[in-house]
Parts: C-alpha cells; sequence; structure tokens
C-alpha cells in the first residue's frame, strides 16, 4: 500500500460517506494484484475482468463494514475470493480456461524464464481452490499468514496449515517436472 | 509469529513469486477495470449532495398507505426539538458537571470555531499535495435511483398457542438489542442481511408463524443501498434499522416503524433518519435510542469568515421530512480527534407521532453499554504522535460519556471520564451499585513501553476513578470479560487462557480472587445461575489455539478457585461469537443452549469455507452434554471449477437459531427449518 496510514484512513472515510473519487483511489492501489488474482484463480480473462469489477462494487457497497482501514488490502481480497468463488459456482463446469497463448500473447520458445513461470501456473491448476487461494495471496498479494486468515474468513492456525499442504503439493509437482 | 508460514514454505512461496514474474507483465490490467471505469460505475456521486431522494419517494408512498390505513395523522410542523435534552456546559467537557436545562448552551460559534480548529489539523497532516491530486481527478460518476421499498403479501391464518421462547440474548435484563431474529412466541421476524452481488446487498425481512406449521406470511425487500439491517419487536410495532447509502447522499441512519397487527400486511407507521452510521441502538420501556456517527466533511465552504449552517450541523428526518439540530443540543468535546459527530435520539414505539428527542456530541464513539437508567458510550483516542503500530495497535485512551435515560425519552448528559486504553466490547462494560466498571486493553502506562497490559478501572457517578487494577496480563489480550453484581470476570490469552476472577465488592480496591489457566480461551462468557458460567471459544494445546471449539462450564461459586468441571470440544469448528454475541441462545427451562459454529473441515474436504452448523448443548448436573447438531436445509452442490477443483457454494451458513415451545427453528440465508428439541429430527422448513 503506497499510501500512508492517515491518508488511507482519510481515504477510506470519505469512501464510507459515498465519495466514489476517494474509493477510486483506495481501488487504484490495488487493482492490478486485484486483477492477477483473478485471473490466476479463475483462469481466463473475461471471467477474472468480470470478478475484480463485481468485487469491486461490492466492496463499495459494503466499505462500511470496513473498521480498520490499514486492514483495506485483506478485506478486499477477501470479497474478491469469495466473488471468485461465486462465479464458480455460476459457471458451473467453469470450463473456459484460455490456452496460454490467448492469456499472454505469442510465447518465445526458447525464453527458460517464460516457460518456467508457465510451469509454476500450471502447477498452482492442481490445487484444490481453497488451497490455491492461499498461495494465491501470499505470492500475489504479499500476505502474512494472518492477513490470510483475515482475507479468506478462517482462523490463523488453519491458513498456515492450507499454505503448508499447498507447498508440498506444489513441491512435489515441480520436482516431477525437474524445475 | 507462530501463525505465520512455516519458514521453508516462505522460502518457496518467494520463489514461486519470481518465477511468476515473467508472466505479470504479460498481463496488464485491462482498460475495463481501470480506476476511472470503475469510479463511474459506481452508484454514487459527490458525497456532499443533500439528502435521499430514494428515502423521499419511500416514505411519500408509505405516508400514504398509513393516512388511509390507519388513520394516523402525522403532523406537517414537526416540534422535533421540544423538551429536555442534553446538556453540558462547552468549557467543561471531562466533567459535564450539572446538566438540569435545556439546551448545552453551545452557541454556533463555538462550534464554527471547533469544526476550524479541526480542519487545520488535518490539513496539517496532509502531504505531498495528495489531495489535491485527487481533487484534480476528474472521474465521471453517475448517480443512479433505487426502487423505494415494496410490500409483498402472503396467506394468514390464526395465531399458535404460546409457550417458552427464545429471546435475543441482551447484555442487560429489561434492555433490548437489536438483532436479525425476533421470537415473539408465536411469530419470527428475521432479516437476511448477506451481501448478496446478485440482489446489491439488499435486507429482506421475512414474517414467518411457528406454530403449528412453519409458515412464511409476509416478505418485506428494502431496496439497495441498506446494510446492517436489524430490527426490534415490541407488540405489534416493528422497528427496522439499518444504514443507508442513498445514491450521491450521505449515509443515513434509518428507522422504520411497521404496525403489524396484521402479520401479512405490515403498515408503514414512520419512519426516522439521521445523518451518520448506526452505531448501536437499544430499546428500553418502549422507547427506542437510536446512535449514530457521522463523518464531517472539512472541506467545508467558508463565506465571509462564516460557515453556512447546512455544512456542520447534524440533520434529523421525520418522515423525510429534515430538521437542522441547532448548535445548543451539540456538546463540544475538545479533546474531539475526529470531524465526526454521535447523535442519538429517542422515539416512541408505540406512538404514530413523529417525534424523537435528540442531542448531539462532537466526537465518534465506539461500543455502548446500556441498562435501564443509563446509556455509555465509549470513545477510543489514539495516540496520533506515535509510530503507526502506536497509532493503530491499541487505543492509548478511552472517553466514556455517559447519558442519563429519563423518562419521556429525554436524554440527558450525565458526566465524562477517562481511562487508559480500550474496551473489547460492549461486555467489558458494566455498572453496578452507581459504580461504572471497565475493563480495557492498552500500552502500559509507566514506563510508555510498548508492552500491552490490561485494566480494570471503577469510576463512580461522575466518572471519577475510584478503583482499579492495572497492568494485568502483560503481553495478553483480553479476550471476554462479563461482570456479575460484585464480581468481574476475565480472559486474556497469548498461548494459554487465564480466567481471572476479580473482587469488584469493595469498589475502591479490587483486587484479582481467583485464576485459571487453561489452553485455548473464551471468547464469550454467559452467566448460568448463580453457580456457573459458560465459556466459548477457540480450544488450545500448550502452542497455541487449534481447529477447534471449546464450550467450557466453569464452577465460580468459590472465587479463589474457579474451576473447569465439564467441557466440550466441537472439532473442526470455530466461533465469531467475539464479535456476535447474539448468535447465542438459552433456552432456560429445559436448561439448553446453542449456537452456530462456523465448519471449517471445508478446507480438508474441498467443501469450501462459510458454512455452519447450529450446536445445541445441554447442562445437567454441573455436565456439559452435547444435544445436537442442526443443518440448514439449503442444498450442497459440488461445483466444478475451471482448474478441475471441487466446490462447494457456502450459502449453508446458520446465522441465527431461536425456539419455541419444543422447537428448534434455525435461521440461513434463504431458509428457515424446525427441529424437534427432544430428538433434533428435522419437523419443518421454509424458503424465502
Amino acid at each position: 500500500m503506497a499510501y500512508d496510514i492517515s491518508h488511507l484512513s482519510y481515504l477510506v472515510q470519505q469512501a464510507q460517506a459515498g465519495s466514489t473519487e476517494a474509493f477510486g483511489t483506495l481501488y487504484d492501489s490495488l487493482a492490478r494484484e486485484l486483477y492477477r488474482y483473478a485471473l490466476y484463480f479463475l483462469g481466463a480473462p473475461g471471467p477474472a475482468e468480470d470478478a475484480v469489477q463485481e468485487a469491486a462494487l461490492s466492496a463499495f457497497r459494503s466499505v462500511r463494514a470496513l473498521r480498520d482501514p490499514a486492514r483495506l488490502r485483506p478485506w478486499f481480497f477477501r470479497i474478491l475470493a469469495n466473488q471468485c468463488k461465486r462465479q464458480l459456482r455460476q459457471s458451473a463446469c467453469g470450463g473456459e480456461t484460455t490456452s496460454l497463448e490467448e492469456l499472454f500473447g505469442e510465447l518465445p520458445a526458447a525464453d527458460a524464464p517464460l516457460g518456467r513461470a508457465l510451469e509454476v501456473r500450471q502447477a498452482l491448476a492442481i490445487l484444490p481452490a481453497g488451497e490455491r487461494d492461499a498461495v494465491l495471496l501470499h505470492v500475489l498479494g504479499g500476505f502474512t499468514g494472518r492477513e490470510i486468515a483475515q482475507a479468506l474468513g478462517c482462523p490463523a492456525g488453519t491458513a498456515r496449515a492450507r499454505l503448508s499442504r499447498a507447498m508440498a503439493k506444489l513441491r512435489k509437482e515441480l520436482e516431477e517436472h525437474e524445475i | 509469529m507462530k501463525y505465520d508460514p512455516h519458514p521453508q514454505d516462505i522460502q518457496d512461496l518467494d520463489t514461486l513469486r519470481e518465477a511468476l514474474t515473467p508472466l505479470d507483465r504479460r498481463c496488464p490490467l485491462p482498460a475495463r477495470l481501470e480506476a476511472r471505469h470503475i469510479a463511474g460505475r459506481l452508484p454514487a456521486g459527490k458525497p456532499k449532495i443533500p439528502p435521499a431522494l430514494i428515502l423521499r419517494r419511500a416514505a411519500a408512498l408509505a405516508v400514504a398507505v398509513v393516512l388511509t390505513l390507519t388513520g394516523a395523522v402525522i403532523s406537517d410542523r414537526l416540534n422535533l426539538f421540544s423538551g429536555r435534552l442534553l446538556r453540558l456546559p462547552a468549557e467543561s467537557p471531562s466533567a459535564f458537571g450539572d446538566s438540569g436545562g435545556t439546551d448545552f448552551g453551545t452557541s454556533y460559534y463555538d462550534l464554527e470555531r471547533a469544526f476550524l480548529r479541526l480542519q487545520k489539523r488535518v490539513a496539517r497532516e496532509k502531504v505531498n499535495g495528495f489531495l489535491e491530486d485527487l481533487a484534480s481527478r476528474n472521474w465521471g460518476a453517475k448517480a443512479e435511483m433505487a426502487a423505494p421499498g415494496e410490500l409483498f403479501e402472503a396467506e394468514l391464518s390464526d395465531t399458535a398457542g404460546k409457550t417458552g421462547h427464545g429471546q435475543t440474548n441482551n447484555q442487560v435484563q429489561g434492555v433490548d438489542e437489536a438483532d436479525i431474529l425476533k421470537n415473539d412466541g408465536t411469530y419470527l421476524y428475521y432479516v437476511t442481511n448477506s451481501l448478496n452481488t446478485e440482489a446489491g446487498g439488499v435486507g429482506r425481512l421475512v414474517i414467518l408463524r411457528a406454530k403449528p406449521k412453519l409458515e412464511v406470511l409476509c416478505t418485506i425487500s428494502l431496496p439497495d443501498y441498506r446494510s446492517d439491517v436489524e430490527l426490534y419487536v415490541q407488540g405489534d410495532r416493528l422497528a427496522l434499522l439499518y444504514t443507508e447509502y442513498p445514491p450521491g447522499g450521505d449515509s443515513l441512519s434509518s428507522v422504520r416503524i411497521y404496525d403489524v397487527t396484521d402479520r401479512e400486511n405490515p403498515l408503514l407507521v414512520k419512519t426516522f433518519s439521521q445523518k451518520g452510521k448506526v452505531l448501536s441502538s437499544r430499546l428500553v420501556g418502549g422507547r427506542l435510542y437510536l446512535l449514530s456517527t457521522e463523518y464531517v466533511y472539512l472541506d467545508f465552504r467558508v463565506k465571509g469568515g462564516v460557515i453556512p449552517e447546512e455544512e456542520i450541523l447534524p440533520v434529523v428526518y421525520h418522515n423525510s421530512e429534515p430538521q437542522t439540530l441547532p448548535a445548543s443540543k451539540i456538546a463540544l468535546m475538545p479533546d474531539a480527534e475526529e470531524p465526526s459527530y454521535l447523535l442519538i435520539s429517542s422515539l416512541d414505539l408505540q406512538s404514530s407521532k413523529a417525534e424523537s428527542e435528540s442531542a448531539a456530541i462532537l466526537g465518534a464513539g465506539s461500543q455502548v453499554y446500556c441498562n435501564t437508567e443509563a446509556l455509555f458510550v465509549a470513545c477510543q483516542q489514539y495516540d496520533t504522535t506515535g509510530g503507526l503500530m502506536r497509532r493503530w495497535g491499541v487505543a492509548a485512551k478511552t472517553l466514556i460519556y455517559r447519558f442519563d435515560l429519563l423518562p419521556g425519552g429525554t436524554v440527558k448528559a450525565g458526566a465524562g471520564g477517562e481511562v487508559p486504553g480500550a474496551p473489547l466490547n460492549q461486555f467489558s462494560m458494566d455498572e453496578y451499585g452507581g459504580y461504572f466498571r471497565i475493563a480495557t486493553t492498552g500500552n502500559r502506562e509507566s514506563d510508555k513501553s510498548s508492552e500491552i497490559v490490561n485494566f480494570v478501572t471503577v469510576l463512580d457517578k461522575d466518572l471519577q476513578k475510584v478503583g482499579g487494577l492495572e497492568n494485568l496480563a502483560p503481553g495478553e489480550r483480553i479476550q471476554s470479560a462479563r461482570f456479575l453484581g460484585g464480581m468481574g470476570y476475565l480472559v486474556t490469552f497469548r498461548q494459554t487462557d487465564p480466567l481471572f476472577v476479580i473482587d469488584l465488592t469493595d469498589p475502591k480496591a479490587p483486587k484479582v480472587a481467583g485464576e485459571l489457566k487453561l489452553p485455548g480461551f473464551s471468547a464469550y462468557l454467559h452467566p448460568w445461575g448463580d453457580r456457573y458460567l459458560i465459556g466459548i471459544g477457540p480450544d488450545g494445546t500448550e502452542d497455541g489455539t487449534t481447529d477447534a471449539t471449546k464450550i467450557s462450564l466453569f464452577d465460580i461459586s468459590n472465587p479463589a478457585q474457579p474451576k473447569e468441571i465439564s467441557r466440550l470440544v466441537a472439532e473442526k469448528t470455530w466461533t465469531t461469537i467475539q464479535q456476535d454475541h447474539k448468535q447465542f441462545v438459552v433456552c432456560g427451562e429445559k436448561s439448553l443452549f446453542g449456537l452456530p459454529l462456523q465448519n471449517y473441515e471445508s478446507y480438508d474436504t474441498d467443501r469450501q469455507g462459510g458454512s455452519s452448523s447450529f450446536f445445541t448443548f445441554r447442562v445437567k448436573d454441573g455436565q456439559l452434554v452435547k444435544d445436537f447438531r442442526l443443518e440448514t436445509v439449503e442444498p450442497i452442490e459440488p461445483i466444478l471449477d475451471s482448474w478441475g477443483g471441487k466446490y462447494y457454494y457456502d450459502s449453508r451458513t446458520v446465522f441465527r437459531g431461536t425456539y419455541t415451545g419444543d422447537q428448534w427453528f434455525i435461521f440461513s440465508g434463504g431458509s428457515a427449518a424446525a427441529y424437534g428439541m427432544a430428538d433434533g429430527k428435522l419437523a419443518d422448513s421454509v424458503t424465502f
């Protein structure tokens, strides 16, 4: 978060009183992280855009629920995480995972770091959604264990356990692919 | 921190993050998600557009209904400010002194000075022209209009016989607290309050008949932009309370009072609103006390050295008719750090007259304790000079305002005082035998170290300290508190749970009478007869909490030796009772109690979080006995996600349970279910 807490607090108060400008500024500071989360979680840009947009509207409607401005980020991610889950439910079998080319443009054949990144992305796909949540929040959002718990609405011990389980699976998966 | 991920996991997660970086550059933010586009879609305009079109429309409709159907007379000139209100001398805020008059003696000039001072202070805190930057952005925001409230009809038949029934878990006898579920023994009144994107965060009131068959009598949908809807029921009057966010306007704390003589066709009797968000409310002797906090913008215009009245004076609305509160009804707190009003209005629930008693103080509030005679508002003050952690970690001190509740709904200022640290919730406060007791967590006072300690402070009628305990349980925070007569019970937590028994029989010299250390901690304490205390909270080991909820029965008959005489553990559950004590319901005549617990077996089985079940327990011969686990009737549907993972939707949350006669009734987002108390079997259910 780029803002000093007193500004954050001011913006949150303004947003709570109905200022779309203030809310827009708050959203702006998180938009990229939010979109990447939705994209990696849902696997396709269209649904990811919908999810972020819906989450932003929900967040604005419920911004009064944010008591501590310092918790803006975990709070916002929690709304997004719920929205993503809701969308999965609505799309039932989901299905529309976009091809990597569609997602990331034409991929140079001999780009080792990119290849590695794609392997990681594929590996994330094997995780149950509940664990993928936790990993993405840490990796993309830079969340602490406690913040992950806040965002997912579970006890901190559980969040830690989910991360651990997820990492064990990822290690196994990535080792098998010799990364 | 013991909750942080394992160091090896952190290292590997960092590796993952680095590995993913090349992809980040390849997925820029789509234009549709840029802030200016999002802001343009938000349902509001500029923050300073006055009152709610939507409220006016809804209320115009409502008034017409009242006039034609009940013949109630609503005067067009509302006599708002008659009667005695708060009186606070502006000069002596921390000792309000004699308060017998009709106003605070605050002049508009005093109020203006106070706001200009606040404006100056906030201006100093701005840096780098941040706000100018904000002001220069020109995002086109569109105002949208919501539809007025609608009444839906259902069928009606005769009433069922009355027996024992569940009641809201109020802190103080005789002082009702608003909740999402009310039970009058014949009918059940429930508000679904879940944030629902499809429906737009709407609250819905559902009135059901409990017996002989569970059935929906009527549903009242509230339009969008309302939140935290709660209700009161007294006889044939029902009050809905909520904060509303009118498109393009400031937030309002609103009350809609219905005549529900005909449960199928509730009639709107009157509406009342005041600016700001709902802080709390109480119903005492037929009088509804609504407390709200309103943040006042400091970007007000100043014309010729004068601030126009409408910029800073609080406003209340009777049936949408605005009335400005004069400066004389506003008490000034020189120490107030926030440009916020705390507004208190009292309304007669049974009367159709558009009348209220209103008063305000400049200074925000956070927790409210109320008994039948007085209302205490705690207002946390943060240390603005310290670093961020100090500022946001724990409150440096808490100001307490006392208001006496006089017959006729008049609210009279008593006194003001302060204590170190901050209370956890309303149960951290209590008044007994003329003394106000408060348990707080704050920083150690003597050496200004950042170590957290706890305090119990006893204040007299003038809110002057007469005794107290300091520096209790260093490094631990209060997790629950309960004052019962001459005794106080505190639970603090770091790794194990010390239950402290505090002897307050001598207000000048409170002392720790006994202590009990256990793993886990109680997040809520409930008295059970004279001898026992029920504790509910996370279970734990010596290393911290575990994924289970512990229900404890403490024997407190010997203050020196509190004992945990029985305990039950609900594996793979957790509780939010610390934030919401109204989840807890007691059936005294059958020695039963119940509450919803959140399930998180979900995370092990890929069933996503959010689901909860209603657990019932029995107290028998000094032992806790597990009774039943009642589930919502809403379906679980496995969902496959696009990654091939399995999902279950999280609509299976039980928010409340209550009982009538020999049946439990549990409520989730869109359904209610009746279960036999004796056999725990599903007897009936409805969806709405």
